[in-house]
């Protein structure tokens, strides 16, 4: 009889201990191991549809990652917490996705636009925040997208904003976009040397540049942050 | 032959037949031994739990059922002939009670919510099939029954042969180490192989027969080429099976052998938390595929005949899977493949796509290379990297022509790629493309503010031309289809496909 009791124990205790580490392991497994997994897949992904875009607009490929690492860098520099951080990151590599309604020609011209052009041009920002802002999980970025073209002094499109009327993930896209084009060849410049580029940011600081954003832009790339 | 609808069919009656048999043969060799008959029933109506119980992969109602372990255990405990028939009598009795389920929520009207809620959780992938006659139910079921009592028996089989023992009450106690790794650990092992080489087995067979053709070759080369390719596909997907699904085996042996059948409920906690968190898995991927795709979608909005096309494509390739009874992670996928399948056409220049006139070859060689562009895209998302091949050939015919020309990895265009084909097409004939496009006069550029659509412009009389075809009716489309099939499209999918229009009807675009 108390062989039974003890065997009746032992298989109550191994049941549960068997149940508990059931549980912890799919706890783990739908906790932290999967979310990672897919959070890195989720990235590969958006970026594979950035990059889609980007084989209209040649030259560009690899573009919208520079310009991720580089916001995220600056953002950083800047003492941005971390939720801003990846909405910096991802609007960065979405930004441009509203031009796949620009075609290509004009993108790739080498002269100067007309200006009906430069309205078709210039739409895809509006166009990529309406994108972006239809997607249930990404319609956050879409103010970010929107004014990534606005200027410091109110003289960029679409809205004109001026100052701290653009949203700070905006302004260091701007910096961080133009840093990479210039640096990067285009149909319509050669690529310039990095000191050239520098230059031009430094130029530009307080009139189309944020004067913070271009600050922490600078210390990023002393401090050899970016390549 | 392969790859017509007909071979299909055989291989349905073949897997009954052979189902059968193992049956017969089994419960002949090692009779069940009647006095564990009420181990037997607990362990059917565990079994019977975990498939009305499944695993949700997806919105789409794909379902992946945990059952294997208990069929192990049945083998285990009872011998063959029990597990062959808790397989046969659970998979069954599942399925009827669910179809059932499905009827009764047709019949009666206005049940009860709490009622009318777990009614449709029992009647599972039946819900809206209730009405589908009986002999339809009963061949369906048991082809299917038939590949589960197929793996089950051969696993059981290897089992006895390997001279894995019956086990006992106190078998624990009274053997020692390696008496249970010679009499247990090693039998099971090899059943284990065996239940993995015949459920590979089913599947290359079915996939075979479903599938159309190899056109150019035939040979013995390309057969086990394309073996080998189903392999690769399936393998990646199952292997882990193999090692999640033993130890819910083993809690399940012990919990009997120490406590007694009745207590193999304290399995439902584990198996409980187990399934919560694959839930949870699953709704997580599922919102990142989600938003890959919507945005995917919404990047090839602006054409736009576009919008509603992709979503109806999407659709219909989902209840093409479903009909077609390919798994269920491919039910799954399906809707995306659908949604995305054009998503190469993103980097095609849209003055090609707009193109009133004729294409010249140049065009046409641009627009020939989406499919492949497509499928470079969708390379670089790992959620669908199973749909590479579905995009690369959703344009490849049947017969070999059409593109991307370069030729298949293995002489034969997938099933799937040929659903996306056979929706896109009978989408493309039956939507009224043109009522998408803004109405503009030839002659003299004149647009009307309130969207009307004269047959002649007002301003100038100029009679206005269609740009596209008129749309064809459904009856049009689908003896275009007929036409085609064999040639353009499998005729194993647009016989699917007339079965579903006829039993359920399928949805026409009016260019929205």
């Amino acid at each position: 009889m108390a062989g039974a009791t003890s065997q009746w124990t032992a298989g109550v205790i191994a049941a549960v201990a068997m149940a508990v580490l059931v549980t912890l392991g799919s706890w783990y497994y739908s906790s932290f191991y999967q979310p990672r997994k897919m959070e890195r897949a989720y990235k590969k992904a958006l970026y594979t549809l950035a990059t889609a875009v980007e084989t209209k607009d040649s030259g560009t490929i690899g573009h919208a990652e520079r310009v991720a690492y580089y916001a995220v860098a600056v953002a950083e520099q800047l003492g941005i917490d971390r939720d801003e951080l990846v909405k910096i990151e991802y609007a960065a590599l979405l930004r441009d996705i509203g031009k796949v309604n620009v075609p290509a020609p004009l993108l790739n011209k080498s002269t100067p636009l007309e200006p009906d052009e430069w309205q078709r041009v210039k739409s895809h920002a509006q166009l990529g925040a309406q994108i972006v802002g239809a997607v249930p999980f990404l319609a956050f970025l879409a103010d970010l997208i929107l004014h990534h073209h606005e200027c410091w002094d109110g003289s960029g499109y679409p809205d004109g904003l001026a100052g701290e009327e653009i949203p700070l993930g905006s302004r260091i896209l701007a910096v961080t976009t133009d840093y990479d084009a210039i640096t990067s060849e285009r149909p319509y410049h050669e690529s310039q040397p990095p000191a050239v580029a520098i230059e031009q940011i430094k130029s530009g600081r307080g009139a189309k540049y944020d004067p913070a954003v271009v600050d922490a832009f600078l210390m990023v790339l002393e401090s050899g942050g970016v390549r | 032959m392969l790859g017509s609808g007909r071979a299909y069919d055989k291989f349905r009656h073949a897997s009954v037949a052979v189902g059968a048999a193992m049956t017969a043969i089994v419960c002949y060799m090692v009779p069940p031994d009647a006095r564990a008959w009420h181990g037997i029933a607990a362990l059917t109506v565990l079994a019977i739990g975990a498939e009305l119980w499944p695993v949700n992969v997806g919105k789409s109602k794909a379902e992946v059922t945990i059952t294997a372990p208990i069929h192990w255990t049945a083998m285990v405990l009872f011998g063959p002939s029990a597990a062959v028939l808790v397989a046969l009598s659970s998979f069954v009795g599942a399925n009827l009670l669910g179809w059932l389920s499905a009827k009764l929520l047709l019949q009666i009207r206005d049940l009860p919510r709490p009622l009318g809620k777990s009614l449709t959780t029992l009647a599972g992938q039946w819900v809206g099939r209730g009405n589908y006659p009986l002999s339809w139910v009963a061949s369906l079921v048991l082809a299917n029954a038939a590949l589960d009592v197929i793996m089950v028996g051969c696993a059981a089989l290897v089992y006895r042969a390997a001279g894995g023992a019956t086990l006992r009450p106190g078998y624990f106690e009274s053997s020692s180490l390696s008496a249970v790794v010679i009499g247990l650990i090693g039998p099971f092992v090899a059943s284990l192989a065996a239940y993995f080489v015949a459920d590979e087995a089913c599947y290359v067979i079915q996939r075979l027969c479903i599938g159309s053709k190899p056109h150019d070759t035939r040979d013995w080369y390309s057969f086990v080429l394309r073996c080998k390719l189903l392999l690769l596909e399936s393998v990646p997907l199952t292997w882990s099976q193999y090692l999640l699904l033993p130890p819910i085996m083993a809690l399940l042996v012990y919990l009997y052998l120490h406590v007694g059948f009745w207590s193999g409920l304290v399995v439902f906690g584990p198996f409980l938390s187990f399934r919560l968190s694959m839930q949870k898995a699953v709704e997580q991927e599922e919102a990142y595929m989600d938003t890959i795709a919507t945005l995917g979608t919404y990047m090839q909005h602006y054409h736009p005949y576009t919008r509603g096309h992709l979503k109806r494509v999407a659709d219909m390739s989902e209840r093409l899977a479903r009909e077609l009874r390919l798994p269920a992670e491919t039910v799954m996928l399906m809707p995306y493949a659908g949604l995305l399948h054009d998503i190469g056409k993103v980097g095609v220049s849209e003055s090609i796509l707009d193109k009133v006139g004729t294409l010249t070859d140049e065009e046409w060689a641009k627009i020939k290379e989406h499919p492949v562009k497509g499928a470079e895209i969708i390379e670089h998302m790992d959620f669908l990297n199973r749909t590479v091949d579905w995009i690369r050939y959703h344009h490849k015919w049947t017969d070999g022509s059409g593109y991307p020309e370069d030729g298949l990895r293995d002489g034969h265009v997938p099933i799937e790629a040929e659903i996306i084909a056979v929706a896109d097409a009978f989408d493309a004939m039956t939507d009224d493309r043109e009522i998408a496009i803004d109405w503009v006069c030839d002659a003299c550029g004149f647009k009307p503010d309130n969207g009307d659509r004269p047959a002649a412009c007002p301003r100038c009389g100029a009679p206005k031309r269609r740009i596209y075809r008129e749309p064809l009716s459904i009856e049009e489309a689908i003896n275009e289809l007929r036409r085609g099939a064999g040639s353009q499209f499998s005729p194993v999918v647009v016989k699917a496909f007339l079965r579903m229009a006829d039993r359920e009807g399928v949805a026409v675009g009016g260019g929205d």
